[in-house]
């Protein structure tokens, strides 16, 4: 072998028996750190079916009575809660307008006659005051006992009048696709010490086997520097 | 040297004189969460701050010689904690519960990419550098690749990093300074940033590597105390919270009704969210791509930042250097195991709208407000962020600043300068620099684990292709690495021209596919994989790395004799 060509270095041509064996561990703790790592984020992907919301589902059985006027005040009710829900979700949907115009409309819609106008009131009063009293529409809503879904109530609402009312304005779909459908598996629905599988493999087992990596390469590597003699001339 | 370390403590003292006497001028009434000066936390922050001197004291490195002296007496177990302190800063410590506080699942992109880097380090780079035998990664460069421009232009790149990387900290300090102090946005971050500066300028000749194992406990006992607390009073399983928030997780996606309530009298339940821990949610407004692609360019980042891989140049030995990174991840990942609890208590006790919109980048410690923890631990929590930042900050800009001098003053404008007039000159830098960066914190462009995260793209598709190369291919040559450290600075380049014209409303042609594919936190992932290929191409157009190099590289760094 000429001189020159025993100096080369190529990861992929090792040039002595000691780096042939460093670096097969290396690949080796390589191809375990890219399957952890992206090769389970592949496996969610490849898995996920995008699933609405069991609300949702629901939602979309009734939502075409909403939009043609047949819906029944039970209909109205259950939409005003699915609604709220959503609302509830995220400060930005608190400030989507027709979101909020079809709260207070089936809200409106699920009253009786007196309540109607106090609604009118409140809806408009609760603009700029959040302490108004909302007590007749969580009683009318049946949500007395979900502080999650009373608390949403007073932001919810906007101002309305009763020949401007749309209880399923078409504009909402793309919102409520947005913030309803979910990218869901097996691996995303089984629990696993309380959470769910995915979060806990990607926040905890990742990591775990991170350290895992680099403790068995240094384990290995210092074992196989001994093996080559290398520890206390090269090191 | 005793002579300026006396000068600039009663400089040091002469600030902290100044913010104490300010301080009744910040005292407001406020809310309670924000506003109002909290005066326990102030002196907890203080004694932080304080102890981090006298440590340094004690163990003061004399020399060069005594500082590595200093570095061997430390154990792996030892360095590994200070790799830790030194690794994990503001972006950790506020900025990853931040991230996933407001995008869920996509924040743990951040998690993962801030972790897996150091096995790629571990595995392709440590003790190789260590047995490279330089001192700083310019120094790496500007040998390996034979050429002293490109030691300059590399030096120009891992200061800009550094500022990058430090108007995420001081974004951090800023928001800490401003919930203790109770003052508004801008005089946070000029008190913070005065603050933080006098204590480099001390810290700069003390005993680094036993401050940063002080620091890491305090860091972590912080961050550590507060998730018991949280997980024991919300009657979640609390011996181990790293895995008692999975029901929190759980709760947060089915929505939940427990019989507790936040500090404001709110209860804490939520609607059902499933957006927050589901994959790439739409509602998060992320794609698959975004979190790939920002998980990869974190974790190349990690293993090119300047101050991350000089670490392993001051152990003593390249086994040292291995087990210390090992140590160091250990303990890098009781933060990160812990750090989504933060993002998913905060979730659901400031679900109610009543609670109204949080700063983001203050979760952490709004988290705790909210769960009613006892305020001095609340305090010790903000302590413990500051001195996260504190002891990133002082490292970047020794680092910045040390690159400036040597690289750049004594290197290109003033061969001859002495010892002193260089010192001098990375003062000046010094102090430059964290003017820059308090004038650009000011701005509030992003949060602070997206500035942060711009500096690992631009480390990891500029200066993490040169040492993945320059170790593994002893073929790279000088052009090969001009080339890819161009293709790098390029991309880098045009990420930085859309987002800052973005921000002040410039159209560009073709904003919102750079915006997307391109975006300053990730750009790595494909400006990395591009930089190489350039530095293979011309490689192979232009001649062999002179023999001594390789000879150098094969006997010395890969042992073959």
């Amino acid at each position: 072998m000429e001189e020159s060509k025993s100096y080369d270095v190529n990861f992929f041509k090792p040039s002595t028996p000691f780096l042939k064996e460093n670096i097969r561990l290396i690949v080796i703790g390589l191809v375990v750190w890219w399957v952890v790592t992206y090769g389970f984020q592949f496996l969610l992907k490849i898995m996920e079916t995008p699933t609405p919301e069991a609300s949702y589902v629901t939602y979309q059985q009734y939502a075409p009575k909403l939009a043609d006027g047949s819906a029944s005040a039970e209909d109205m009710k259950a939409a005003a809660n699915f609604y709220l829900a959503v609302l509830g979700k995220s400060a930005a949907l608190l400030k989507n307008e027709p979101l909020k115009t079809a709260f207070t409309s089936t809200v409106y819609n699920s009253l009786s006659g007196g309540d109607q106008q106090m609604l009118l009131d409140v809806a408009a009063q609760a603009v700029d005051d959040k302490t108004v009293d909302v007590g007749f529409i969580n009683s009318a809503l049946g949500i007395t006992d979900n502080k999650a879904m009373m608390a949403v109530v007073p932001y919810g609402l906007t101002a309305v009048t009763p020949d401007k009312l749309a209880m399923a304005d078409p504009a909402l779909k793309p919102v409520l696709d947005k913030y309803l459908i979910h990218n869901q598996s097996v691996l995303t629905d089984t629990i696993v010490l309380g959470f769910p599988f995915h979060y806990l493999f990607t926040a905890l087992i990742t990591l775990t086997i991170f350290v895992l990596i680099c403790l068995v390469y240094c384990a290995a590597i210092d074992k196989l520097m001994k093996k080559h003699g290398m520890e206390s001339s090269f090191e | 040297m005793k002579k300026i370390t006396g000068k600039s403590l009663s400089v040091f003292i002469f600030l902290s004189a100044i913010l104490f006497a300010a301080l009744p001028a910040f005292a407001a009434s406020g809310a309670a969460l924000e506003g109002g000066f909290k005066t326990i936390p102030a002196i907890i922050l203080l004694a932080t701050i304080l102890l981090f001197i006298v440590v340094g004291f004690l163990n003061k490195a004399e020399g060069t010689e005594g500082y590595y002296a200093a570095g061997r007496s430390i154990s792996r177990v030892g360095s590994g904690a200070a790799i830790a302190s030194n690794w994990m800063s503001a972006a950790s410590f506020l900025g990853m519960a931040a991230i996933m506080y407001g995008s869920g699942y996509h924040g743990l992109s951040y998690v993962v990419g801030w972790t897996g880097g150091y096995c790629l380090l571990l595995l392709l780079m440590a003790s190789q550098i260590r047995r490279f035998g330089k001192y700083t990664a310019t120094d790496f460069i500007g040998d390996r690749y034979y050429s002293s421009g490109l030691r300059v232009f590399t030096a120009l790149i891992a200061i800009f990093i550094s500022f990058c990387y430090c108007v995420g900290q001081f974004g951090g300090i800023g928001l800490m300074f401003k919930w203790i102090m109770g003052m508004d946005y801008t005089w946070s971050v000029i008190i913070g940033g005065t603050v933080v500066l006098g204590y480099v300028i001390i810290s700069g000749m003390l005993g680094v590597t036993k401050n940063q194992i002080v620091q890491y406990i305090i860091l972590i006992t912080a961050f550590l105390i507060p998730a018991f607390i949280l997980t024991f009073k919300f009657d979640y399983f609390w011996l181990i919270p790293q895995i008692g928030y999975g029901r929190v997780v759980s709760d947060i996606v089915a929505g939940n009704a427990t019989p507790f309530i936040n500090s404001l009298g709110h209860a804490m339940q939520t609607v059902p969210q499933p957006e927050y821990a589901m994959p790439w949610d739409p509602a998060t407004g992320k794609t698959f791509f975004q979190w790939m692609a920002t998980c990869f360019a974190l974790m190349i980042g990690t293993a090119g930042l300047p101050h991350v891989i000089q670490k392993f140049y001051v152990v003593p030995k390249p086994s040292d250097a291995r087990w210390s990174v090992t140590w160091g991840l250990f303990f890098i990942c009781l933060l990160y195991w812990t750090a989504p609890l933060y993002a998913a208590f905060g979730r659901i006790l400031s679900s109610n709208p009543e609670v109204g919109t949080l700063a983001k980048d203050a979760i952490v410690v709004y988290t705790a407000q909210l769960g009613s923890v006892n305020p001095i631990i609340v305090g010790f929590l903000a302590a413990g962020a500051v001195s996260a930042a504190f002891s990133t900050v002082s490292g970047l800009l020794v680092a910045g600043s040390s690159a400036f001098s040597n690289d750049i003053y004594y290197r290109v404008f003033n061969p001859e300068a002495s010892g002193e007039s260089q010192i001098l000159a990375a003062r000046i830098a010094t102090i430059a620099m964290a003017l820059g960066v308090m004038v650009v914190a000011l701005l509030k462009l992003a949060l602070v684990a997206q500035l942060v995260a711009l500096a690992f793209s631009i480390a990891g598709c500029t200066i993490f292709p040169l040492f993945l190369m320059g170790i593994w291919w002893s073929r790279s040559n000088r052009e090969g690495a001009w080339a890819s450290i161009l293709v790098g600075a390029a991309f880098t380049a045009i990420a930085l021209v859309y987002f800052i014209c973005g921000k002040f409303g410039v159209a560009l042609p073709g904003a919102k596919f750079v915006g997307y594919w391109l975006n300053p936190w990730y750009f790595a992932w494909i400006a990395a994989p591009l930089a190489i290929i350039a530095n293979i191409v011309v490689s192979l157009a232009t001649p062999d790395t002179p023999e001594e190099i390789r000879k150098h590289l094969a006997s010395e760094v890969h042992g073959v004799r």
